[in-house]
């Protein structure tokens, strides 16, 4: 089980409030937008985050000003 | 049809045609003359355990096994109980396509049967043929010759970005033909929140096919991973063709028969602007993505192939379509909007021979950053094509570093 940070890139709007929540999995690209700081942190439109990032994940989903995030809880295949 | 196997060594073009046997523009009667009615109802459970054995993937694009998505919207449908919709997709985005179109001209029919058949097995309350406006007369003038009535024509936008799957519903809903978020699958939630089955024209047509003749029958062209016939659209040096080939075909094999001589090409595009650059030609095209299991299969795609010959600049060709597609993002999401220019500026910066030692290090850095951060595959597509020019022409590219030119002088 992981949790994965599903984010509607027609949505976000780069304004970065997610990446400053999760400093520890997220980081920002040259334009603003939220991005994965390990390598293979992207899955088509998602990003995997560590186990321990739930709550401040959470956090971020409630505070995105565009609603553009959402948790999932996924089982890996 | 002939049902006899074929020796299955080198493949290539189909010795008879499958899906263009009823001939040029084929009416209703030489349709019927050459391939029968669809089966009767009391068929559909054998017509839909023919469809999952004959291994058919979905000609769009995306190769996935089309049995599985019919059989995840019925599922769909008997949790929920919503009447399904069934959306046949002939918008061809690509530009370098013309199968669907050629199919639509020639084979009309059959797609109507494949439509006609998927529609009764998951008992569809709404059936919608998606092409481009040019493509309607014809679609009209077959309806009314087998007095069909309950397929809409729906009219699509023709840029690149037009036929993928959400973009389609986004169009029938009254929205811009363009991709939209859509975390979940169509089979459950489509258009208008019914289980949706969205497949390519060409698919419909081979199900058709396969409900008539087994998949027993499909199987005897292609190859075990890649079974059956594709139709795929060729561009050499200004001109295409059409042609129905065996899944699996050898790409060497496949272009001497088609008389374009392997020893004047460079390289060739495989699969279209969504796809990667070869210059080795020995290598079989499939529908398989597998590049690990298969390592010496090239996925097709939706059948585009291009041909580069020598005396071209390849890296100028990629810097083009990668441009083309850049212009072609729908600007909705930011690494796609922003991410792909950069790209396009960067590669064409190779193309015109710039000295910048950083170049290729930033194009890698680039496409590791636009993939899997859209609402569709475009950044993701994208990038594979670029890194995949880099990767492929690595001698031009280091020529091009130090200013030189391998194919012009
Ligand atoms: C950018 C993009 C463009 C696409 N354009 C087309 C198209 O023009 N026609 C098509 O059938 N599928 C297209 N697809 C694939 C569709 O999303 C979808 O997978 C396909 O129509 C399903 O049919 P199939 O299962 O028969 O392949 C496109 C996909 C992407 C990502
Ligand atoms: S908080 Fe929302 S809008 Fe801001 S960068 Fe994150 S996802 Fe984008
Ligand atoms: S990823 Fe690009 S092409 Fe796809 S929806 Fe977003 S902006 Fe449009």
């Amino acid at each position: 089980m992981s949790a994965e940070l599903e984010i509607d890139w027609t949505r976000c709007q780069g304004r970065g409030l997610c990446i400053e929540l999760l400093a520890a999995d997220l980081t920002s690209d040259p334009w603003g937008y939220p991005s994965a700081r390990r390598a293979d942190g992207h899955q088509s439109g998602t990003v995997i985050l560590a186990e321990d990032q739930r709550e401040a994940a959470n956090e971020a989903v409630k505070m995105c000003p565009l609603s553009a995030l959402k948790l999932r809880t996924s089982a890996h295949q | 049809m002939s049902t006899t196997s074929i020796p299955k060594v080198h493949l290539g073009v189909l010795e008879e045609p499958r899906l263009l046997a009823a001939g040029p523009d084929a009416s209703w009667s030489q349709h019927l003359d050459t391939f029968g009615p669809v089966p009767s109802p009391a068929e559909d459970s054998q017509i839909v355990e023919q469809w999952e054995a004959s291994g058919l993937s979905g000609r769009g694009g995306g190769s996935f096994p089309t049995a599985r998505k019919i059989a995840a919207v019925q599922r769909s449908v008997n949790r929920t109980g919503k009447a399904p919709v069934l959306i046949a997709n002939g918008s061809e985005g690509e530009p370098l396509s013309y199968k669907d179109q050629m199919l639509l001209t020639h084979a009309p029919h059959l797609v109507l049967d494949g439509m006609e058949l998927t529609d009764r097995i998951l008992g569809a309350s709404e059936r919608y043929l998606v092409t481009k406006a040019g493509a309607h007369p014809r679609l009209l003038q077959a309806m009314s010759e087998r007095g069909e009535t309950s397929v809409t024509l729906h009219a699509t936008d023709s840029h690149f970005l037009a036929g993928q799957a959400t973009a389609v519903i986004s169009s029938l809903e009254g929205g811009p033909s363009l991709p939209r978020h859509q975390p979940w699958h169509l089979s459950d939630l489509g258009l208008g929140g019914a289980p949706t089955l969205l497949v390519n024209v060409e698919t419909l047509a081979h199900l058709a096919l396969i409900a008539r003749y087994s998949a027993h029958w499909f199987r005897s062209a292609g190859t075990e991973e890649d079974p059956g016939s594709r139709m795929v659209s060729i561009h050499d040096a200004g001109h295409y063709q059409v042609h129905e080939v065996h899944g699996g075909t050898n790409l060497s094999v496949l272009l001497e028969q088609l008389q374009i001589p392997t020893k004047d090409i460079h390289a060739v595009l495989v699969g279209g602007f969504h796809g990667q650059f070869t210059t080795d030609l020995d290598i079989s095209l499939s529908a398989t993505t597998d590049a690990a299991q298969y390592p010496s299969t090239l996925s097709v795609g939706a059948g585009v192939l291009e041909i580069l010959r020598f005396g071209t600049c390849p890296l100028e060709r990629a810097s083009e379509i990668v441009d083309y597609l850049a212009q072609s993002s729908a600007k909705q999401c930011g690494p796609c909007m922003f991410g792909l220019p950069t790209l396009a500026r960067d590669l064409q910066a190779v193309a015109r021979r710039s000295t910048d030692p950083q170049l290729t290090e930033r194009i890698e850095r680039l496409t590791q950053l636009v993939s899997g951060r859209g609402a569709c595959h475009h950044p993701d597509a994208t990038a594979r094509l670029a890194s995949s020019a880099l990767h492929v022409f690595d001698d031009e590219l280091q020529a091009h570093l130090s200013g030189q030119c391998l194919h012009k002088f």
